[in-house]
C-alpha cells in the first residue's frame, strides 16, 4: 500500500501537437483504442497516436453498463471471455489504477423451464471449460438477493438462476483513464478533440489520415470506433457488414445498498445492478432499429421500467434520475470483426455489438500482437472481415440472446 | 419553535385546518397547504439532511424541489423533495443518510478527514495487493446511497394518457400563462403543463400578487387546459413531450411547443456556502409570503439585481434585520435598506448553521464580519434550457445574460420568458403573449387585430433588462466551497482534477461526479460550469454544456411503467380445469394445466384409449385476401400454392439468417383464406413479424390474430374417432376426414374447424371453435368420452407423447442458430420457388452442410439426464441435451440432443454428462414410437 501517494496530483495524460508522421494511428480513444496503444507501447512500438473526435471514453466505453463476465454459452465464446476476465482480474495491478472491479456475482434468472435448461447447458459448458458457474435454486437465490419475490406469484416466476460468482462490474471510465495514463507515460500521443475526416489510401495501402487538426502520414491505421465503424471503414474504401443499433440504460436516484449481485432476465429483457454510489442501474437489449441517435426514447423508458418492476416491484416509487444511450455495431453473426482488411495497413476492430467493453484487455493484447508481429493471433483469426464472403461465419447469435 | 408570522392575504396555509405529521417519532404541527419543508421550518428544524459524501449538515435551500438538500424518506418512499411535498395527516417523515440521527451523525467526522478523500482518491489506492479492493469495497459501499429502498410494492394508480393539442405550453410561470391565454383565446386548443400545484412560477413567492393573479384568471378564462402538478421530464422524437402528474404518465403531442420553463436560481460559491441557513431568494420569499415562516432574524442578502431587494424588503417587512451586499459598485437603496455596494460574501461561518459572513470587495483577503443566521443568495440563475435542448434547439452564450440561451429553434418550437433570456416581468409576459398569438396563427387561428398587437408585443418582448452581474467564481476565504451539493464536490477538487488531465466538462463530470447527483445539475449548473471552465483554463462562454438528457425532473419508475404490468391469460376452459384439480404452470403469459392425474396415467390413456388437452393457447391467425398465397410463399420455405382447400400442411417460418422462428399448421380454408397456427409463446412476436413484412411488401392480404377468438381442443388416441362420432352428425370416417385435412362441421352443436393432425402421434382431431363455447364443448367431449375412459391431459403428458414421436418444440429443442437442415426439416425447403425469407442464408447453409444435428437418443432409464446436460467426447463438450423424458412405450429414456453432424447415425454411442453423473446413450434417428406413423393416419 502507498499511504500518501494519492495526495499529490497524478498526471494522467498530456496535450501534444499533432505530429506529421506516426508509425501507428489508432482511430477512436475508447477503451479498445487506448488498450491497443498501451499494448503497442509495451511492445516497444514508437510513435503511436490515438485520435479521438471528442473526449476519451466518450462513446461506448463510457456508456456501457460495466458488466464483465465469462459465462457464455458456446465453447468459443467462453474461451475468449475467460481470457478477457482473467486479464481484467489483474488489470488494476498491471495499470496501477484501482478499476473498482467488484466481482459481486452475476445471476441470469430463469423464468421458465426452457430457461432453466439453458442455464444448465451454460453451466455445463462453463464447468467443462473451467469457468465458475452453476445453476442455483430459489433458496440460494434468496440468500444472494433477498429482495426478489421467489414465490410462483409473479407472472415470471424465478425458477432457477445461472450463478456466475466471478462476474462483476468494473468502473468503465477508470479502465479508459488507466490505459490512457500508462499509454501516455510510455510516449503514446492521445489527441482529444481530433476528428478523422479521411483515410488516405495509395495503391491499395494506407498512406495517412486527414484530421480536423491536419494531415498525418502513417502506414498503419486501426479503426476502433465501435458504432462508427462502417463510417471510418468507408473512408478507407473497406465495406463492412455492420449495422449500428442504439442501446439504452438509465439509473435511479441513489439508494442505500440493497442489491449486491447483478440480475439479468433475458425473458424480461432487463438487467439490474446497484452501483457503489447507490444508483440502481437498469438496462435492456439493443433497440431493434438501426440509428446513430444516442438519445433516450420514451418507449425504452416505459417498457424497461415496466420490466424492471416485474422483477423488483418495490422500485415503483423510486425515481429515474438519468438516462442515456450508446451505439452498438452489430454484425450478421454477432461476432466481432478483427484484423486485416483488403487495404494494406488498414485494420479493423469493430462489430462488437454489446460485448465490446467486456473484451477490452484481450483486444488490446491481440491487436497489438498483430500490428507488432504482422501475424494474426489464433484467438482472433476466425474474426477476419473476409469471413463474410468466404462463408465462415462465427455465430454467437444464440449466446447474444442473453447479452449482458 | 420559530412559529408563524401573522396571517396575510394570499398565504398558502389554511390556519383553520391544522394537522399533525410524524417527524422521526415526534409530532410536528402543520397546516393544510404546508409542504413538509415549510412545516418543519415552522417547527424550527434547520438541518434537513446530511450530505452524500462528507455528511455535512444541510438545510432548506430552494423550496422549489431543485436542490438535493431536503430529500427525505416519507411514508417509506426514499428521496422525496420535502420542500415541495404537501403535508398529509399522520405522514411519517424521516431524514436520510445519517447514523444514529441527522442531528448527531457520527459520519460527520468524515468532513474532517476530507483531505484524505480528494475526488477519485479511490482510483489511486487499494489496487495493490490484488485482494485489497475486495476487502475495502464492501465497507465503502455501505456508505453509498441516500434513502432506503421501499419495502413494499407500489400501489399508486398509474394511468398513461395521450394528449393532443394545437399548442402545448411547458411551464406555468407568467410567460407560460400569457402564452397559453393568448393561444387559447385565439381559438387554438391549448394545454399548459405546470409542475407545481399552483401556476405562477417565480411570481408565486412575490409579496405583491397582482400580475400572477391577473394572468392566472386570464388563462383560466381563455379555455386553455391547465394541468397543475404535471412535470414535463423529457421531449422525445415526434416530438412527444412526456410529463408525470395527474395520476400517471402524460404523452403530449402538439403542433406547436412553447417552452416557458423559466430559470433555476443558483447559489454562489464561497467557503461553507452549503451551511444550513444559506438560502436562495426563492426559498425566502416562499417561506415568508406563502407559508408565513421567517427563516432567520438577521439576514445578509447577496445580489446584483432587483430580486435581492425584493427578498430583502420581504424579510424586513416580516421583522428581520437585513443587510444587502450588492456586487455592483454604485448600488444603493431608495427605501432605507442597508446596502454594502461593490462587495461579495468572502466566506460563511458556522457549524450546524450559518452564524456569520465575511463581506468585502471581490478578491480581497479579509472582510467585515457580519453576524447573521440567514444568508440569501438572490438573482443568480441558470435558464432551464434542458427540455428545449431536447428538441434540437441550439444554445449559445449570451454575454448580457451570462448564460447559455437558445439561439436557433426548430420549426414550431418557441421559447419565452426566463429560458429565453427575459429578465423583466413585462418582457417575459410580452414574449409569452407573442408566442401564443404566433402559434395560434400558425394553426389557422388568427384573431382580428392580431397583426397590430403582435407588432406592439414584439417591441415589448425585445426588452431584456439589465446585464447580469455574477459573483466571483470562487471566493478567497478558508473552507470548502461547494460547486455541487449533491455529490459534495468543491472548487478545489475540480481544480485538482483538471490539473491531472480531466480538463473538459465531460471528463470532470465523470471523474469528480460533479452534477451527477439527484439534482442532475439543476441547482449547480452555474457554479459547476463556471468552475469547470476555470479549472480547465477556459472561460464560461467557451464551455460546452453537457448533453441534455431526460429526465429534467426525476420520475418514478411506476409512473413510467404505467398500468398493471403483466398479463395473465387463462383459457375459457380454465375454471373447469381448476375444478378438476389441475396443477397449473406458466406457459408464456398463459396459465396451463401441467397435469390432472399423473403424467404417466395421462400418457397411458392417450396411447391406449383417448385423451383431451386444452390447446386454446395456440396462436391463431386468419390470413385472407387475393394475395394470401403470395404472402405465405414468402414467409415460409414451404410451398402453399398447391395446397388444396381443406388440406393442412406443416410449415416453419424462418428469419433472414435461415433460423427457425416458429412452426405450426397452415390450413387452406378457402381459395384466398388460410388458418395458421403458431406456438403459444411466439404469437405476439410473430404477429409483429408478419405484419412488419406485410407492410413492407404491401400485399393485398389481411392478417388477423384470432388467438383469443377461438378455443381449441386436441382429442387424441385410438378411440378418438369414436368420441368424435358421438359429438357430431358429420361423417368422421377416415375417408371423409382424412389425415392432414381441415373440415368445417358442428361439434357438440358448435360450428368448428377440425384439423386432423397429430402432435402426440395418435389418431387425433384438433377442434377449433368460438372461445365462448369453451366450457360447453369441453363438457360435451368429456361426456362423450366417458364410455371410452377419456382423461384430460396436461402439458407434461403432451411433452412425453411428442418426444416419443421426435416432434421438435421450437425454442426448446432449437435456438437462435438452428436451421431446418440441422433439425431434419430440410424437406420443407423448396429451393425452386421464388424468393422467401431466409432463402439466401439457406443456400449457403445447404452448400456448407450442417455442422451439428438435432438427433433422438435413448439411454438406460436408471438416470434421467436433465435438459441442458452436455454431450461430451473424451471429456470435451460437443453438444447438449434439449429434451429428455422417461418413456413407457420405449422402455427407456428418450430425448433429443445436438451432436456433431458426423454422429447423426443410428446407434452411434454418445456420452451424456451432467454435474458428476454421466450415461452412455445411443443415437436414434427415427421416432421412438410408431416410427412409420401408421397410428396417425389410421
Amino acid at each position: 500500500m502507498h499511504p500518501v501517494r494519492y495526495f499529490k496530483p497524478w498526471r494522467m495524460w498530456r496535450h501534444h501537437d499533432v505530429e506529421k508522421t506516426y508509425d501507428v494511428v489508432i482511430v477512436g480513444g475508447g477503451a479498445h483504442g487506448l488498450a491497443m496503444a498501451y499494448e503497442l507501447a509495451k511492445r516497444g512500438v514508437k510513435k503511436v497516436a490515438v485520435l479521438e473526435k471528442s473526449y476519451i471514453g466518450a462513446g461506448g466505453s463510457g456508456r456501457n453498463t460495466t458488466i464483465v463476465r465469462a459465462n457464455y454459452r458456446t465453447p468459443e465464446g467462453v474461451a475468449f471471455y475467460k481470457e478477457a476476465l482473467r486479464l481484467y482480474e489483474q488489470l488494476a495491478q498491471e495499470l496501477d489504477y484501482n478499476l473498482l472491479f467488484s466481482q459481486q456475482g452475476h445471476l441470469t434468472l430463469a423464468h421458465a423451464e426452457r430457461a432453466v435448461n439453458v442455464a444448465h447447458e451454460r453451466a455445463e459448458v462453463n464447468r467443462l471449460l473451467g469457468v465458475d458457474s452453476r445453476v442455483i435454486y430459489p433458496d440460494e437465490i434468496g440468500r444472494l438477493c433477498p429482495v426478489l419475490d421467489l414465490s410462483d406469484r409473479p407472472a415470471f416466476p424465478i425458477m432457477a438462476a445461472l450463478y456466475h460468482p466471478p462476474g462483476g462490474v468494473i468502473r468503465h471510465d477508470a479502465v479508459v483513464w488507466a490505459y490512457a495514463r500508462q499509454a501516455d507515460r510510455m510516449g503514446v500521443h492521445i489527441h482529444q478533440d481530433t476528428e478523422v475526416t479521411g483515410v488516405v489510401v495509395e495503391d491499395g495501402r494506407v498512406a495517412g489520415v486527414r484530421t480536423s487538426r491536419g494531415d498525418i502520414s502513417t502506414r498503419v491505421v486501426v479503426s476502433a470506433v465501435a458504432g462508427w465503424t462502417s463510417e471510418v471503414a468507408r473512408m478507407a474504401g473497406v465495406r463492412v457488414p455492420i449495422v449500428t443499433h442504439p442501446l439504452q440504460a438509465f439509473v435511479t436516484e441513489p439508494l442505500k445498498p440493497f442489491l449486491h449481485v447483478i440480475l439479468v432476465s433475458a425473458t424480461l429483457h432487463v438487467y439490474v445492478s446497484q452501483t457503489d454510489r447507490g444508483e440502481v442501474l437498469i438496462g435492456s437489449e439493443i433497440e431493434p432499429y438501426s440509428s446513430y441517435s444516442q438519445a433516450s426514447t420514451l418507449n425504452f423508458l416505459e417498457v424497461t421500467a415496466k420490466h424492471a418492476l416485474e422483477l423488483l416491484p418495490m422500485l415503483g416509487r423510486v425515481k429515474m434520475m438519468r438516462a442515456w444511450g450508446g451505439l452498438c455495431d452489430v454484425t450478421p453473426d454477432y461476432s466481432p470483426i478483427m484484423g486485416l482488411t483488403d487495404v494494406d495497413g488498414f485494420l479493423l476492430d469493430g462489430g462488437w455489438g454489446t460485448y465490446g467493453f467486456k473484451a477490452t484487455p484481450i483486444v488490446g493484447v491481440t491487436m497489438a500482437d498483430l500490428i507488432h508481429t504482422g501475424r494474426v493471433p489464433d484467438l482472433i483469426a476466425p474474426f477476419a472481415v473476409s469471413r463474410f464472403w468466404e462463408r465462415r461465419l462465427v455465430s454467437e447469435i444464440a449466446a447474444a440472446a442473453v447479452s449482458h | 419553535m420559530s412559529g408563524r408570522l401573522p396571517a396575510r392575504p394570499g398565504e398558502a396555509i389554511d390556519r383553520g385546518r391544522p394537522l399533525t405529521i410524524d417527524f422521526e417519532g415526534r409530532r410536528a404541527p402543520a397546516f393544510e397547504g404546508d409542504t413538509v419543508g415549510s412545516a418543519l421550518a415552522a417547527a424550527g428544524v434547520t438541518i434537513t439532511g446530511r450530505s452524500f459524501k462528507y455528511h455535512r449538515p444541510r438545510g432548506l435551500m430552494c423550496m422549489t424541489g431543485a436542490c438535493p438538500n431536503c430529500l427525505m424518506q416519507i411514508d417509506g418512499i426514499p428521496n422525496v423533495r420535502s420542500c415541495t411535498e404537501p403535508v398529509r395527516e399522520g405522514m411519517r417523515v424521516e431524514r436520510q443518510n445519517a447514523w444514529p440521527s441527522v442531528d448527531r451523525d457520527v459520519h460527520g467526522v468524515l468532513d474532517s478527514f476530507s483531505f484524505m478523500m480528494p475526488p477519485g482518491f479511490y482510483y489511486k489506492v487499494f489496487q495493490r495487493p490484488r485482494w485489497a479492493w475486495s476487502k475495502v469495497e464492501p465497507i465503502i459501499r455501505k456508505q453509498a446511497g441516500l434513502g432506503k429502498v421501499p419495502r413494499t410494492e407500489d400501489h399508486e394508480p398509474r394511468e398513461v394518457v395521450n394528449l393532443h393539442a394545437d399548442v402545448a405550453v411547458i411551464g406555468g410561470g407568467l410567460a407560460g400563462l400569457a402564452a397559453a391565454a393568448e393561444a387559447a383565446a385565439a381559438g387554438a386548443s391549448t394545454v399548459l403543463l405546470e409542475q407545481r400545484r399552483e401556476a405562477g412560477g417565480r411570481a408565486l413567492g412575490s409579496a405583491d400578487d397582482v400580475d400572477r393573479a391577473r394572468l392566472v384568471a386570464e388563462a383560466e378564462a381563455s379555455g386553455a387546459r391547465i394541468l397543475l402538478g404535471t412535470a414535463a421530464f423529457g421531449v422525445f422524437d415526434g416530438p412527444v413531450v412526456a410529463a408525470v402528474g395527474g395520476g400517471g404518465l402524460q404523452r403530449i403531442r402538439a403542433r406547436h411547443l412553447v417552452f416557458a420553463t423559466g430559470a433555476v436560481e443558483q447559489p454562489a460559491v464561497f467557503p461553507n456556502n452549503d451551511l444550513p441557513g444559506v438560502m436562495l431568494s426563492s426559498a425566502v420569499e416562499l417561506l415568508v409570503n406563502r407559508f408565513r415562516v421567517l427563516p432567520g432574524r438577521r439576514a445578509v442578502v447577496l445580489t446584483s439585481n432587483q430580486d435581492g431587494y425584493r427578498a430583502a424588503r420581504t424579510l424586513r417587512d416580516a421583522g428581520a434585520d437585513v443587510f444587502v451586499v450588492d456586487l455592483r459598485a454604485g448600488a444603493g437603496s431608495a427605501d432605507g435598506l442597508r446596502v454594502i455596494p461593490g462587495s461579495t460574501i468572502l466566506s460563511a461561518k458556522g457549524r450546524r448553521g450559518v452564524t456569520a459572513v465575511s463581506v468585502g470587495a471581490p478578491g480581497s483577503a479579509t472582510g467585515q464580519s457580519i453576524p447573521c443566521d440567514l444568508v440569501v443568495l438572490a438573482g443568480f440563475s441558470a435558464p432551464s434550457t434542458n427540455l428545449l435542448a431536447m428538441t434540437g434547439a441550439k444554445l449559445g452564450f449570451d454575454d448580457d445574460a451570462q448564460a447559455f440561451l437558445p439561439v436557433e429553434l426548430p420549426p414550431d418550437v418557441h421559447a419565452v420568458g426566463a429560458v429565453a433570456g427575459a429578465r423583466t416581468v413585462q418582457g417575459a409576459i410580452a414574449q409569452g403573449r407573442l408566442a401564443g398569438l404566433e402559434a395560434a396563427a400558425a394553426v389557422g387561428q388568427e384573431p382580428p387585430g392580431a397583426a397590430g398587437r403582435m407588432e406592439v408585443l414584439r417591441a415589448q418582448a425585445a426588452e431584456r433588462g439589465d446585464p447580469v452581474v455574477l459573483p466571483p467564481e470562487v471566493a478567497t476565504g478558508e473552507g470548502k466551497q461547494f460547486a455541487c451539493l449533491c455529490m459534495d464536490v468543491t472548487s478545489k477538487e475540480l481544480k485538482a482534477a483538471a490539473a491531472e488531465g480531466f480538463d473538459s466538462m465531460e471528463l470532470l463530470k465523470r471523474y469528480t461526479t460533479v452534477s451527477m447527483g439527484p439534482c442532475q445539475g439543476k441547482a449547480c449548473m452555474l457554479s459547476a460550469q463556471r468552475l469547470c471552465a476555470r479549472a480547465a483554463g477556459s472561460s464560461f462562454a467557451e464551455t460546452r454544456p453537457t448533453t441534455a438528457r431526460p429526465p429534467w425532473t426525476p420520475v418514478e419508475l411506476g409512473a413510467l411503467a404505467g398500468w398493471r404490468r403483466t398479463p395473465r391469460k387463462e383459457t375459457t376452459i380454465h375454471d373447469l380445469h381448476a375444478d378438476s384439480g389441475a396443477t397449473f404452470m406458466w406457459a408464456g403469459d398463459w396459465r396451463r394445466p401441467h397435469h390432472f392425474a399423473t403424467p404417466e396415467q395421462e400418457v397411458e390413456a392417450v396411447r391406449h384409449r383417448v385423451g383431451v388437452i386444452d390447446v386454446s393457447t395456440l396462436g391463431k391467425f386468419r390470413v385472407k385476401g387475393p394475395e394470401a398465397v403470395e404472402l405465405l410463399e414468402r414467409l415460409y420455405p414451404n410451398r402453399f400454392g398447391d395446397l388444396a382447400v381443406g388440406r393442412v400442411r406443416y410449415g416453419a417460418m424462418l428469419n433472414d439468417e435461415g433460423v427457425i422462428l416458429d412452426d405450426g399448421a397452415v390450413c387452406r380454408v378457402g381459395d384466398d383464406e388460410f388458418f395458421v397456427t403458431v406456438t403459444t409463446g411466439n404469437t405476439a412476436a410473430l404477429e409483429r413479424w408478419i405484419t412488419w413484412w406485410l407492410a413492407d411488401w404491401r400485399l393485398d392480404v389481411r392478417v388477423l390474430n384470432v388467438t383469443g377468438a377461438f378455443a381449441a381442443l386436441n382429442l387424441a388416441g385410438p378411440d378418438s374417432r369414436k368420441v368424435m362420432s358421438v359429438l357430431t352428425d358429420a361423417d368422421v370416417s377416415s375417408e371423409a376426414v382424412k389425415y392432414m385435412s381441415a373440415s368445417s362441421f358442428e361439434v357438440a352443436g358448435v360450428p368448428s374447424l377440425v384439423l386432423r393432425i397429430g402432435f402426440v402421434g395418435e389418431l387425433g382431431y384438433e377442434i377449433h371453435f368460438p372461445s365462448m363455447y369453451g366450457e360447453h364443448v369441453w363438457r360435451a367431449v368429456m361426456e362423450a368420452g366417458r364410455p371410452f375412459g377419456i382423461v384430460p391431459f396436461g402439458l407434461e403428458a403432451q411433452r412425453v407423447l411428442r418426444l416419443e414421436k421426435q416432434h421438435i418444440l421450437v425454442g426448446q429443442d432449437t435456438d437462435a442458430e438452428s436451421d431446418p437442415f440441422e433439425v431434419g426439416l430440410g424437406w420443407m425447403v423448396k429451393a425452386d420457388k421464388p424468393d422467401f425469407l431466409g432463402r439466401r442464408a439457406l443456400e449457403d447453409l445447404a452448400e456448407a452442410g450442417p455442422k451439428e444435428r438435432l438427433v433422438g437418443f435413448t439411454c438406460d432409464p436408471s438416470w434421467l439426464p436433465p435438459e441442458g446436460a452436455s454431450v461430451v467426447h473424451e471429456g470435451v463438450w460437443v453438444g447438449r441435451v434439449t429434451s429428455a423424458r422417461r418413456s413407457a412405450a420405449a422402455r427407456s429414456v428418450v430425448g433429443l440432443a445436438w451432436v456433431p453432424a458426423g454422429w447423426a447415425e443410428d446407434d452411434t454411442e454418445i456420452e451424456i454428462q451432467f454435474g458428476g453423473a454421466h450415461a452412455k446413450a445411443k443415437v436414434a434417428l427415427k421416432p421412438f414410437y410408431d416410427p412409420e406413423g401408421a397410428r396417425l393416419r389410421s
